[in-house]
């Protein structure tokens, strides 16, 4: 199987620059977790990745074939979004019957099964469906379609605790049985934190961050203790954001910490987690006074 | 067998610290078959991989064992194993912590060693 | 690959709505009224032949090929998410609704021979270009041909004209959408009159447009009936390549969200 690679690709709409110069490789049987703020770009670039928009500037390939209107390639991408773009008329079963005309092995009975679980009546047309039954439904097809990369906007959208909780188990059963590339784009960090391996962080329209989960965690330090000590410490590091109450300071830290330098008695070392580190890390040194 | 993650440490080693911990007290006794990557990662939402990796420290540490097309299994004297391991490593994890925070509170040697005599009495 | 696919699901989507289309029209024009004519206790005054008008399946077919080859982004964007790209959906739709024109015409030509002959006994006047071009041949068989041909090209040029404007509109949303329809046709027509107005010593007629249209059709005055055939099939299927052309050239920057 083939890598994504996205090169160099930048998109404006009008005069507004969305993405600058994105650079990425999208590894096979991977699943990775794409965060930004609202408005950083994240579905402009799904967009691009998916061919929803077309001929850009830079390029998009697999196995060094471009995306752009090559059903050979495409065919072997979903993209699940919160554009409803299926016939908003048709009932859920016909939505199914058609996806399975069009996209190869798609698994019936799997769905079948999903639709079941999830208690979503199959009967029910699409524009008659909640937000949440609508991503639910997305969410059965983007399991059930047997492609190499499935891109998922937002798939909480909507779903209530018992269902994201499902989603979670289902996505990983299912890739589990079938490995395959995931990329999740989502505001619920915390509930994604433990299940994507790699990490894209999109700040200001370009790739901020591309690493492993792990990595990303292993460089995001807290740094507590007495003001002067702390604000010593990390004189020239990467410092992220802080927090005050009274004397006591924490600063965030984001990269290596320097290994010559003696941590004091009254200052701690602590990792933090990962939705911290994004709030932190895409909010340019915010101080919060407590 | 339940995780309580924190962000200090990786995640795959909080799953092979909760898997040997849970071998440990013999909640999967030698012999046995643990849960299965997917399993383990299904109930807590972690990646299978990282489950993986986990559980790899201690196939190499020797707890586990893979068996091929079967699953992973708790190897026979992986007790003792693991007990030999936290009384190696007893000194580095309590001891030296004990005694930099007797430091702290200006606690003499003799009054640690008496705290601890008055420890093991009571239990 | 990809093509056939996506082919066969948009013929069957399109016999499916076309099918409903005749259901309809039938609906509105025959039963309707008959309908209407008993209540009102008339029926011994109704007749089919008054009831349907000649060119019934071939008005329904128009209609359909306009509505139809405009849809463009709500096809587009059920193909993308599907993993089939522009170039392959411009095809696939182009192919089936020739199709349709094609089983369009054939359920017309045998809508006038029914109509012809059984419901009513007049004869002649439901192939329109027969009176033009039907004897050019001296061959019943090959005039007759070659009227279906023009026929069917003649259907495609407004298939073709809808299919551009359709992909056009399909770039924009509905709001802009909404703006074209009712400006461009207003524009049109403050151009036209203008035209008009200025050329109001001569008529319309005069002007190089008539000339350029009576050119591509190949008429002459004097041989009504009698005009060769291969310049409106010519003329035709230049049009029809253009269009296309345009639609296909809009279809590829098609994009999700508009």
């Amino acid at each position: 199987m083939n890598a994504i690679k996205v090169t160099h690709l930048s998109k404006q709409f009008g005069k507004q620059t969305v993405l600058a110069d994105i650079n990425l490789t999208i590894e096979p049987n991977t699943i990775y977790g794409l965060l930004g703020r609202n408005g950083a770009g994240k579905s402009t670039l799904l967009n691009l990745i998916t061919n929803r928009l077309p001929s850009p500037a830079g390029m998009v390939t697999i196995g060094g074939g471009n995306v752009t209107n090559n059903d050979a390639l495409l065919n072997r991408i979903y993209m699940m979004s919160e554009a409803n773009l299926y016939p908003s008329r048709m009932p859920v079963s016909e939505i199914f019957k058609l996806t399975a005309d069009l996209y190869q092995g798609f698994d019936k009975d799997y769905a079948d099964a999903l639709v079941a679980k999830f208690e979503l009546d199959p009967r029910t047309r699409f524009n008659k469906l909640s937000t949440g039954y609508r991503s639910v439904m997305k969410l059965i097809i983007a399991l059930a379609v047997d492609v190499d990369y499935v891109f998922l906007d937002e798939p909480t959208l909507g779903l209530d605790a018992n269902h994201r909780q499902l989603f979670y188990e289902e996505l990983i059963d299912s890739y589990a049985e079938r490995p395959r590339t995931f990329v999740i784009s989502t505001h619920l960090i915390e509930e994604i934190a433990n299940v994507i391996e790699r990490v894209f962080v999109i700040q200001d329209h370009r790739l901020m961050i591309n690493d492993t989960t792990e990595n990303v965690l292993q460089e995001g330090y807290a740094i507590t203790g007495p003001s002067t000590e702390v604000q010593t410490y990390t004189e020239g590091l990467n410092v992220i954001g802080r927090e005050s109450l009274g004397n006591l300071l924490v600063q965030y830290v984001y990269g290596k910490l320097d290994n010559d330098r003696e941590i004091p008695d009254t200052v701690t070392v602590s990792h933090i987690d990962l939705q911290k580190l994004f709030i932190y890390l895409t909010s340019q040194g915010g101080h919060r006074e407590i | 067998m339940q995780f309580n993650f924190d962000s200090t440490e990786p995640l795959y080693l909080q799953v092979a610290d909760q898997l040997e911990e849970a071998i440990f007290l013999n909640s999967f006794q030698e012999g046995e078959q643990v849960p299965s990557t997917t399993e383990i990662s299904k109930q807590f939402h972690i990646n299978p991989a990282t489950v993986l990796k986990g559980m790899n420290i201690l196939v190499d540490s020797g707890f586990l064992e893979k068996k091929r097309g079967l699953g992973m299994f708790v190897t026979t004297g992986a007790n003792d194993k693991i007990r030999t391991k936290r009384q190696d490593e007893f000194y580095a994890d309590f001891v030296s912590n004990l005694v930099s925070e007797a430091k702290k509170l200006s606690l003499p040697e003799t009054a640690i060693i008496e705290m601890v005599k008055r420890g093991f009495e009571r239990s | 690959m990809r093509f056939k696919v996506a082919f066969s699901y948009l013929l069957r989507t399109y016999l499916k709505t076309l099918g409903f289309f005749y259901a309809c029209a039938v609906a509105g024009i025959v039963i309707l009224p008959a309908l209407i004519t008993v209540i009102l206790g008339q029926a011994q005054h109704y007749t089919l032949a008054d009831a349907l008008p000649g060119g019934l399946t071939a008005i329904v077919l128009g209609f359909y090929l306009i509505v139809y080859g405009a849809i463009t982004y709500d096809g587009f964007k059920l193909f993308i998410q599907n993993g089939i790209g522009r170039k392959t959906y411009f095809w696939s739709k182009t192919a089936a609704l020739g199709v349709i024109i094609l089983f369009g015409e054939l359920i017309n030509i045998l809508y006038g021979w029914i109509y012809e002959n059984v419901i009513t006994t007049r004869h002649g006047g439901s192939m329109m270009f027969f009176e033009l071009y039907g004897k050019y041949f001296h061959n019943k068989a090959i005039d007759w041909l070659s009227v279906v041909v023009i026929t069917v090209l003649f259907i495609g040029c407004f298939l073709a004209t809808s299919m551009a404007v359709g992909s056009l509109l399909g770039l924009f949303s509905r709001r802009i959408q909404v703006t074209l329809v009712v400006g461009i046709p207003i524009l049109l027509f403050i151009i036209l009159t203008v035209l008009i107005s200025v050329n109001t010593t001569s008529s319309l007629k005069l002007t190089w447009i008539y000339d350029v249209l009576t050119f591509m059709a190949g008429y002459h005055k004097q041989a009504v009936g009698q005009l060769n055939p291969f310049a409106p099939m010519i003329s035709g299927a230049v049009y029809i390549l253009i269009m296309l052309g345009i639609s296909y050239g809009f279809t590829l920057k098609l994009r999700v969200p508009r």
